[in-house]
């Protein structure tokens, strides 16, 4: 090998270029290479949770480190992992660029006196001023525990939310509002969680991708390719396996490019479009009968009550959980009304020589009233639904309805998949259950190929029944705390009933969670109230107006605390939330962000939070995995300016607001079943600022978790930080052992697959008749504006609205990032305009890039855009990407690009569960 | 000695673009470029069709590395190469940047890493940045993992499996069978570039 | 097939293949004046020195298309030049300087086999650089425009034509007898020069009609852009033409031609200019994004 110096170099390529032809390709020139000195230090694996959306991946990030100086250096999906299967998305891929991002906020800011909230003045400040800035005005402001409310965002409601509870309960605040929950979940799932139990952050009915044979997705894009990571591993495996994908999607997503069958529906049609599948599949006999008939409760026989189905046994008493002590059924081997168990997995555990029916006899009667079962209700609901009929309204073909009656029919097996992110409607919850329903009716539920609940779901449920069956939740109040602390579905209304919305609860001194308030308020005014508002919202802006009173008081609203939620935006009607955050009432704003987003420019103090790379954890559940799997995080980076987490910043606070330790010790230790004890003691440690509060209840989680494994608290830290993810028990295993509802009851109220939910009858009692809480199902024709019915066809300028959003970011969390930006930023048009079909466009004369005003024809809203031609959207509808939108100038990347919809969807509450009615109006389009 | 390849399956490409962000973070490619940044791999979307019977499909790109270069057989000074695995890559102390071989590759796979982004590699990623002399940059199939033994960054993290990657010279490897049943074809054949990178549409 | 108009070359790049064209050739016919029209020392010395001065200020915007022009010392290194026609086009390069510049100083000294041998060398150098402008955009797979047989042949006979130009120009500001004779030989060769150009156009273009689709659009790109159908081919080429043969019939027509000379180095420019502009990659359909 011949090397040349620079010297050797000059002479001989002076002396004749051609000569140099004859070395050997290996010689090396070395002119011009740049003397660099490599990074000090090794590289090392760290695992951690992405933190990016809801699927919360697995990961390893390897890291430099160098004595204590560590540097994160590129993120990969943890191999070991059954969630994500060792992959992540382009968000997680990114990670590193958000705890680099130059916008960060690295030290605490306090408004300058004389500023108004929202004109971005602030000072840095130290944590010490920032404590005793809160401190003051808690004083100053004489503000009480209920005056106060978190607006638990992305990483505090995901990640954190022990943290977030543990919080809570040491100020003896009732006032969370889970990130935009009615936004993010509720009104999703609230149709799905009726049915069959489930309820816990996201979506958590984990289909089983890799075996189904056939599946139904309906607006579901997020939640599969928009992109879910855990979902869309199993998703490609099934496509591998042969799974057959209909998508129902008025625009061809990510996900609807892979599909069968494209459906592009109509905008706001989805449950007539169910009710006609629902319909086909009973007249063509394709359920699962024996299914049906022993763990759901379409055999329940049903009275009409006031206009309302109830069961029989339905337990009305609207001051006591929907539990009962029995349920009838129609036997047709005896031919005779018998009782079944108020809370049971299986209609035949009491007397397994039943045969209960799903279609009553005709004429049948009990104690002299006509009833009928919950599936004659639902046949009756849906006898009319012809395919002609739903592929008018729905504008389809009725071909293709027939053809997906047929499939759903005959293939097996067959599941139905939710997801999250399409537009809501009032009709969403009802939609929602119908398509439950058509899955229960598959038989896709805890199977090879359906539905599959999480451990976290088996192991509560087992704990629960096993009370319940000992006898020992006979007490009321035993009942009630144990549902509180149960698993999904039970636990949420434990906790809204039992403790939320529950004034003699001790921690709340005789208050309860402002939207109970918000309940009354409305009441009053002639309003229905809503009732599944757990942890919503709903009523916020009215507590801080001074509006809301209980038990004759005035509730007011003086200090909110906004962590990792950006209330303007997520929460839709931009103005009327500045109106709320600029309100003088409100008295002190405190928010904890990673950059300056939109919500920060209206606090009063700032206080710069730590990503997810320089967090600890406890010990964590594996997300949206059917497996059993516990994991923990492990930091990854230095210290980054004075930014502290936000458990830390949790204890900061709740010092200023002479918050106690112990309650939130007590809070969690009947959570989670941990010791007392061992909680207070790391508890005091946080609270006294001596360790972050993630990190003690993570010390407290090796213990007490490792006590169960059988191993040392070291040994259980070596190993989750060797392999980030533990295995303990595989799905098929535990579906085996605890399948649900085959051996287990669902976490239900009467413990079965619920085609009549006895929850939402039971609001009935409590809250009044309702129909968009129609215990059975009910078809709600909407109205999209005045004048616009459900069969609305629009004309000229007018378009129905469809949003979603891009793969590449969740909503506005990370459009800051510069990567994700640059890729989003490649595909500009697609990302920032809006979607219209060039037949429409051509009516118009609107052409590609084209400047336009979109106008919202309910509220009035109007924003300017741009037009992007395409033909992946319906010429009846125009669709944007909700991620985009920001407008803090100290956002780099993001700032001015896209769409805000909180701009164009008012602040507009739907019933049941109080979701914004996203989707419900048209827009009219204007070239400008 | 291996004969490294790729197969890009569009049937399955989700279209999530998590390819682009694994390479621009392993490889640190200026995402930082006016109009939306400069990578190594990228996806492109179609749309083929007309309402309601129209298709949306997600290309993903990347240096085919091909075995008979363009790129290689116009760099004047020897600097792009084919290594003993048959990865063609750039010795950036030999590249003059006279963008020769971009305008010689049909495939699009190459672009400038120009003085700016030097500044931004550090700007970013401090006294770990990789880049210190501008070149002209492109796919390595991320050669330093493969010593370290993982797989390119963009196959690790492919959500929708739709980037396999392994030696098609060793006849078990799923990308062989792919390759050899003719499932998998190269673009642009006519090109006679015989390209290592291939493709099931 | 994805059609995308190649934007990484502009202006640099057709600055430097026209100036090197037009150093080459003027190189190349200057020496062929002393030798075989007998032009004399000086004119011999100074059109060699003029086509190097030429072909150096083309390099010099070579250079400055680099990434970092400060990395130029690197084209020497020619390790490509089994292939690569920037390789190949330095050892021309370097040839025509050396061997310009040895049958400079021996034309200086007078050395008169040396000259002859030096002078041939040198012609052939130049020759060659007029044609290597056009063999460097040839090797373009990916550009089916630039790929083709035409194109080095369309570029050696324009950058002879911008030579003759460039050559009548000096020679139209002497009088004595030998000029005026060599003055009129340039004059036909560039007429010739430029009659074959509009064959070799012609014939580029009817190839072109029957190529792909590529080379399809990059034609209508040029056929489309009235800096080519009126800048170049009208007052480049055609009027030229018109002006040179007139004058050719003339007496004292020199004023003319060398106006004709102007248009002929302008449409020179324009030609590489629009080539490298017009140039259209043809990637397989998904590759464009």
């Amino acid at each position: 090998m011949i090397s040349l110096n620079r010297r050797s170099f000059l002479k001989l390529s002076s002396l004749v270029g051609g000569g140099l032809m004859f070395f050997k390709p290996t010689a090396k020139a070395g002119l011009y290479t740049p003397h660099v000195e490599k990074p000090k230090g090794s590289i090392k694996y760290y695992p951690n949770i992405c933190s990016f959306c809801s699927t919360a991946c697995d990961i390893v990030v390897r890291t430099r480190v160098d004595g204590k100086f560590k540097k994160p250096i590129k993120i990969d999906g943890n191999k070991n992992s059954t969630l994500n299967r060792g992959k992540i998305c382009a968000r997680g891929q990114s990670g590193i660029r958000t705890v680099y991002n130059p916008d960060r906020i690295t030290h605490p800011l306090i408004r300058v006196e004389g500023s108004k909230r929202g004109e971005w003045k602030f000072r840095k400040a130290t944590w010490k001023e920032a404590y005793d800035y809160i401190a003051k005005k808690v004083k100053e402001h004489n503000i009480q525990p209920h005056e106060f409310s978190i607006f638990a965002g992305q990483r505090a409601c995901a990640y954190e939310r022990l943290g977030s509870f543990a919080f809570l309960a040491s100020i003896g605040s009732p006032n969370m509002i889970g990130s935009p929950m009615q936004q993010c979940v509720m009104a999703e799932h609230a149709g799905t969680n009726v049915t069959v139990g489930t309820m816990t952050s996201h979506d958590e009915i984990l289909v089983d991708m890799d075996n189904a044979k056939l599946m139904m997705t309906i607006g579901s894009n997020a939640a599969i390719a928009g992109i879910s990571v855990s979902r869309a591993v199993r998703f490609t495996k099934g496509k591998e396996n042969g799974l057959e994908l209909i998508a129902v999607d008025p625009r061809q997503s990510e996900l609807a490019a892979k599909a069968d069958m494209w459906v592009p529906i109509k905008p706001g049609t989805d449950l007539p479009f169910i009710m006609a599948i629902i319909r086909g599949v009973i007249k063509e006999e394709g359920y699962e009968e024996e299914f049906l008939r022993r763990h759901t409760n379409a055999p329940f026989l049903l009275v009409e009550d006031n206009g309302m189905p109830k069961a029989l046994g339905q337990n009305t008493n609207p001051n006591q959980l929907p539990f009962a002590e029995k349920y009838y059924v129609y036997d047709e081997i005896s031919e005779k009304i018998v009782e079944v168990e108020g809370f049971a997995n299986d209609n035949l555990k009491k007397n397994p020589k039943i045969k209960p029916a799903l279609f009553a006899p005709k004429g049948l009667t009990y104690k002299g009233k006509p009833v009928k079962t919950a599936f004659d209700y639902l046949w009756e609901e849906v006898k009319n639904a012809t395919p002609k009929w739903a592929a008018e309204i729905c504008d389809i073909p009725e071909k293709q309805i027939e053809e997906i009656i047929d499939k759903f029919s005959r293939i097996r097996p067959a599941t139905v998949y939710l997801g999250w992110l399409d537009g809501r409607y009032e009709t969403t919850v009802q939609s929602r259950k119908a398509a439950a329903i058509l899955n229960a009716m598959v038989g896709g539920v805890d199977k090879k190929g359906g539905w599959i609940y999480t451990p976290e779901m088996r192991e509560g449920i087992e704990k629960f029944y096993e009370a319940y069956e000992a006898g020992k939740l006979k007490n009321p109040m035993s009942l009630t705390m144990a549902t509180a602390m149960g698993p999904g579905l039970l636990g949420m209304i434990g906790k809204l009933e039992g403790m939320m919305y529950n004034d003699k609860f001790p921690m709340w001194r005789g208050w309860t969670h402002f939207s109970r308030a918000y309940f009354e308020y409305r009441k009053q005014k002639g309003e229905k109230g809503i009732p599944f508002s757990l942890f919503t919202n709903a009523g916020f802006q009215e507590a801080v107006e001074g509006k809301l009173s209980w038990n004759g008081q005035p509730y007011k609203m003086k200090m909110a605390y906004i962590y990792s939620t950006n209330p303007l935006k997520d929460y839709y009607g931009y103005k009327t939330w500045e109106k709320t955050f600029t309100n003088p009432n409100l008295k002190l704003v405190v928010v904890t962000e990673i950059l300056p987003s939109d919500m920060a420019k209206f606090a009063d103090i700032i206080l710069p939070d730590k990503t997810y790379l320089e967090k600890a954890s406890e010990i964590m559940p594996d997300g949206p995995n059917p497996d059993m799997v516990i994991r923990k995080r492990f930091p990854s980076v230095s210290q980054v300016g004075e930014t502290k987490g936000g458990g830390e910043i949790f204890t900061i606070i709740s010092k200023a607001m002479g918050g106690s330790y112990q309650t939130a010790a007590g809070m969690i230790s009947s959570f989670t079943g941990w010791k007392f004890g061992e909680l207070a003691k790391e508890f005091k440690k946080a609270w006294k600022g001596e360790k972050d509060l993630y990190e003690a209840v993570g010390d407290v989680a090796l213990k007490e978790v490792g006590k169960k494994l059988g191993m040392s608290a070291e040994q259980l830290k070596g190993a989750l930080e060797k392999n980030g993810v533990l295995k303990l028990k595989d799905h098929k295993e535990l579906m085996e052992e605890a399948g649900m509802p085959y051996k287990l009851p669902v976490p239900t109220f009467s413990g079965r697959i619920e085609i009549y939910s006895t929850l939402f009858a039971h609001f009935n009692y409590l809250y009044g008749y309702d129909e968009h809480w129609h215990p059975v199902l009910k078809y709600i024709p909407i109205e999209y504006r005045k004048g616009a019915k459900q069969e609305f066809k629009p004309k000229d300028n007018e378009f129905f609205f469809a949003f979603g959003k891009t793969p590449q970011h969740t909503y506005l969390t990370t459009a800051d990032n510069p990567v994700l930006m640059a890729i989003t930023e490649r595909y500009q048009s697609e990302n920032f305009g809006f979607w219209i079909n060039p037949k429409s466009a051509k009516k118009l004369g609107i052409k590609e890039g084209d400047k336009i005003e979109v106008e919202n024809t309910v509220s009035g809203q109007k924003v300017k855009s741009f037009a992007h031609i395409t033909e992946l959207v319906r010429p009846d509808t125009v669709y944007t990407m909700s991620d985009f939108g920001v407008e803090n100038k100290l956002l780099t990347y993001a700032s001015g690009k896209g769409v805000d919809l909180g701009k164009l969807i008012p602040y507009r509450l739907g019933p049941v569960t109080a979701s914004a009615m996203s989707c419900q109006f048209t827009v009219k389009i204007r070239k400008i | 000695m291996a004969r490294y390849g790729m197969v890009m399956n569009v049937k399955t490409c989700l279209g999530c673009k998590a390819c682009m962000a694994a390479c621009s973070q392993w490889n640190q490619t200026p995402f930082w470029a006016e109009d939306g940044g400069k990578w190594r791999t990228r996806i492109t979307e179609l749309e083929d069709g007309e309402f309601p019977e129209v298709q949306r499909r997600f290309f993903p790109t990347i240096c085919m590395h091909c075995e008979n270069a363009g790129c290689q057989s116009v760099c004047p000074t020897g600097a792009t190469y084919t290594n003993k695995d048959g990865i063609v890559l750039i010795d950036y102390d030999l590249c003059l940047g006279c963008g020769y071989c971009i305008e010689a590759c049909p495939y699009d796979a190459r672009y400038e890493y120009e003085k700016e982004d030097l500044e931004k590699d550090e700007f970013y990623f401090g006294e770990d940045a990789r880049h210190h002399q501008v070149h002209i940059d492109k796919c390595t199939f991320c050669v330093d993992r493969l010593e370290e033994g993982q797989e390119p960054s963009c196959v690790a993290t492919c959500v929708g499996h739709a980037r396999i990657f392994g030696d098609l010279d060793d006849p078990n490897s799923e990308i062989a069978k792919l390759v050899n049943t003719g499932e998998a074809k190269p673009l642009g054949e006519y090109l006679a570039t015989k390209p290592k990178v291939y493709y099931i549409k | 097939m994805d059609l995308v108009q190649q934007h990484l070359w502009g202006w640099f790049i057709a600055i430097y293949l026209f100036f090197g064209g037009l150093g080459g050739a003027t190189m190349a016919l200057g020496i062929v004046g002393e030798l075989r029209f007998n032009k004399g020392k000086w004119f011999g010395i100074g059109t060699a020195l003029l086509g190097l001065a030429l072909l150096s200020f083309g390099l010099l915007w070579l250079v400055l298309d680099l990434i970092d022009p400060f990395r130029f010392l690197l084209a020497f290194w020619i390790k490509g030049i089994g292939s690569s026609w920037i390789a190949r086009g330095m050892l021309i390069i370097m040839g025509a300087y050396i061997f310009g510049i040895l049958y400079v100083a021996a034309a200086f000294f007078e050395s008169k086999t040396f000259k002859k041998w030096m002078g041939y060398l040198a012609m052939f150098c130049g020759f060659g650089v007029t044609t290597y402008t056009g063999l460097l955009l040839n090797a373009n797979v990916g550009i089916p425009f630039w790929h083709t047989p035409a194109l080095p042949v369309l570029f050696t006979v324009s950058a002879f034509s911008t030579g003759c130009a460039l050559l009548m120009w000096v020679l139209a500001g002497k009088n004595d007898h030998e000029s005026e004779h060599f003055f009129h030989a340039v004059e036909s060769f560039d007429i010739f020069l430029i009659s074959l150009e509009l064959l070799v156009l012609f014939a580029y273009f009817d190839f072109a009609r029957g190529g792909n689709l590529a080379v399809v659009k990059s034609a209508h790109l040029l056929l489309s852009n009235p800096l080519f159908t009126i800048g170049f081919l009208i007052f480049g080429l055609i009027a030229p033409l018109i002006l040179e043969a007139y004058a050719s019939m003339k007496e004292n027509s020199k004023g003319i031609a060398a106006f004709a000379s102007a248009l002929v180095l302008f449409g020179g420019f324009l030609l590489r200019y629009l080539i490298i502009w017009a140039g259209v990659f043809q990637y397989p359909h998904g590759l464009a994004g």
